[in-house]
């Protein structure tokens, strides 16, 4: 029947990426993958369930804690690198620094709302982390546990070893579906149509919205 | 329908499943073949339109006023009645063990739960299985072509709009003969019921730069996900990635 093949379309997704989301913060230098995805679960968790009220009144505040936990553990120079795709040899260093600081703010900004939406409706557990690559890359698999009974969501870190020692973020999937590679793609067809200076800059404007009755919209010849 | 009526609708389905799969490729999620893109990008813009103005609110009011436990039962009940399309698609795919389970699944929620209201299998280790026939063809080696947007129903592709035909085919619920307000009013509930599953999406596809390609990538990706049970091969899930 038609409808029910397209049940639980993308099911979970936003909720699924949002507690994810939370998992990644306050990580502890030269641990483990997994254990960085973990023992920083209870400390953002526990930060969010204390300062609700004050983060719902103050949003600036809530954003301001999310730089600071939340954003260093997230490798933001790969993420735009991979953003930027087949374009990454077109640009300049200072246009990656510019893409990765875009980027990031659109990224938090767009989902630590729903960080704060669902951070104490689900439970998080995260399985040991499968290294990867000679050690530079590693994927950790946690199940979000939703406490209202719905399925359990499959959600998985991306994660590299920058030289550091630091185990860092660079995507997430949940369900297989995947943040950075869906944001790479749109990014990708607005590059096609201008180019990587005039993307920077309506990214940063917030003026990058496609209307999506444009039938134009599609990829340049 | 009659025996006749079924047979050419049958025989139609069949031309045009073939039309559509020949030449089916398998591309990169990042890469789709979405030649109809002009097409499409109003078609689901109308789309759009129509769950701004129906389908979302109506859907807000019915999650807003009607409880959990029988939105719940609302679920359970699409799930079993469509449920033994994933018991045939489950044989389709050589899975004969976890076909028997669903089965089983199907006729205990069908019996003690209640038509399928309620989910006593789920309690005693009979978990849902997610399968259809769209996915079948994908185990069987058809690519999923391209990238289609259907009025009112969404995301779609060559060999997912095939298998949403065979789907049909395949549940018993669809050989009752419904009179036309049952059928309108058996589909506008699995509609809301649905789209009440998709309501966390909103804000996620609000915040897209492009909405369509979110979508579409969205689509593409979980659709692997679904066809590899979890475990799609990195050559489809992972374009080329930088160094460092």
């Amino acid at each position: 029947m038609n409808l029910s093949t397209r049940r639980g379309l993308i099911r979970n997704f936003a909720i699924g990426l949002v507690a994810a989301f939370g998992v990644a913060a306050g990580a502890v230098a030269a641990t483990p993958p997994e254990q960085v995805i973990k023992t920083t679960t209870d400390a953002l968790r526990a930060d969010i369930g204390k300062n609700v009220a004050k983060y719902q009144a103050d949003k600036a505040s809530f954003y301001a804690m999310v730089d600071r936990e939340i954003v260093p553990h997230f490798d933001t120079t790969y993420i735009a690198k991979v953003i930027l795709g087949s374009h990454l040899k077109e640009a300049s260093p200072e246009q990656i620094k510019q893409f990765e600081t875009a980027f990031k703010d659109m990224l938090v900004h767009s989902y630590a709302d729903k960080l704060l939406e669902y951070y104490d409706s689900v439970d998080i557990q995260v399985k040991p982390g499968v290294v990867q690559d000679g050690g530079k890359r590693a994927e950790v698999n946690t199940t979000i546990v939703r406490k209202d009974g719905k399925p359990p969501i499959p959600v998985t870190f991306s994660m590299r070893n920058g030289g550091d020692g630091d185990w860092k973020v660079w995507d997430i999937k949940a369900e297989n579906i995947s943040l950075v590679l869906n944001f790479r793609t749109q990014i990708d067809a607005e590059i096609k149509k201008s180019n990587i200076a005039s993307v920077i800059q309506r990214l940063n404007a917030g003026q990058l919205q496609v209307d999506p009755a444009d039938a134009k919209s599609g990829k340049a010849p | 329908m009659d025996k006749g009526t079924t047979g050419t609708a049958a025989a139609l389905a069949w031309g045009l499943a073939t039309a559509l799969l020949v030449g089916c490729a398998h591309n990169s999620p990042y890469e789709p073949a979405d030649p109809l893109e002009r097409i499409n990008r109003p078609i689901y813009a109308f789309n759009t339109t129509a769950d701004k103005y129906v389908l979302r609110p109506v859907t807000k009011t019915y999650v807003d006023y009607v409880p959990a436990p029988v939105r719940s039962s609302v679920s359970n009940f699409f799930d079993n009645l469509f449920y033994p399309t994933v018991v045939v698609n489950d044989a389709l795919q050589a899975k004969f063990k976890q076909s028997g389970l669903d089965l089983t699944r199907f006729l205990m929620n069908t019996t003690f739960g209640v038509v399928g209201l309620f989910d006593p299998a789920t309690m005693v280790g009979l978990d849902k299985h997610d399968e259809d026939f769209g996915q079948t063809l994908g185990r069987w080696g058809v690519g999923e072509g391209w990238y289609i947007m259907l009025p009112f129903f969404g995301p779609s592709t060559n060999r997912d709009a095939v298998g949403r035909v065979g789907d049909y085919f395949m549940a018993p619920a669809n050989y009752v003969d419904y009179t036309w307000p049952e059928r309108i009013a058996l589909n506008g509930v699995l509609a809301v019921d649905t789209r009440a599953q998709l309501l966390d999406l909103d804000s996620v596809l609000d915040q897209q730069l492009d909405p369509y390609v979110f979508l579409r990538t969205a689509y593409l990706q979980r659709r692997l996900n679904q066809v590899y049970d979890g475990n799609p091969p990195a050559k489809y899930t992972e374009p080329e990635l930088p160094e460092d």
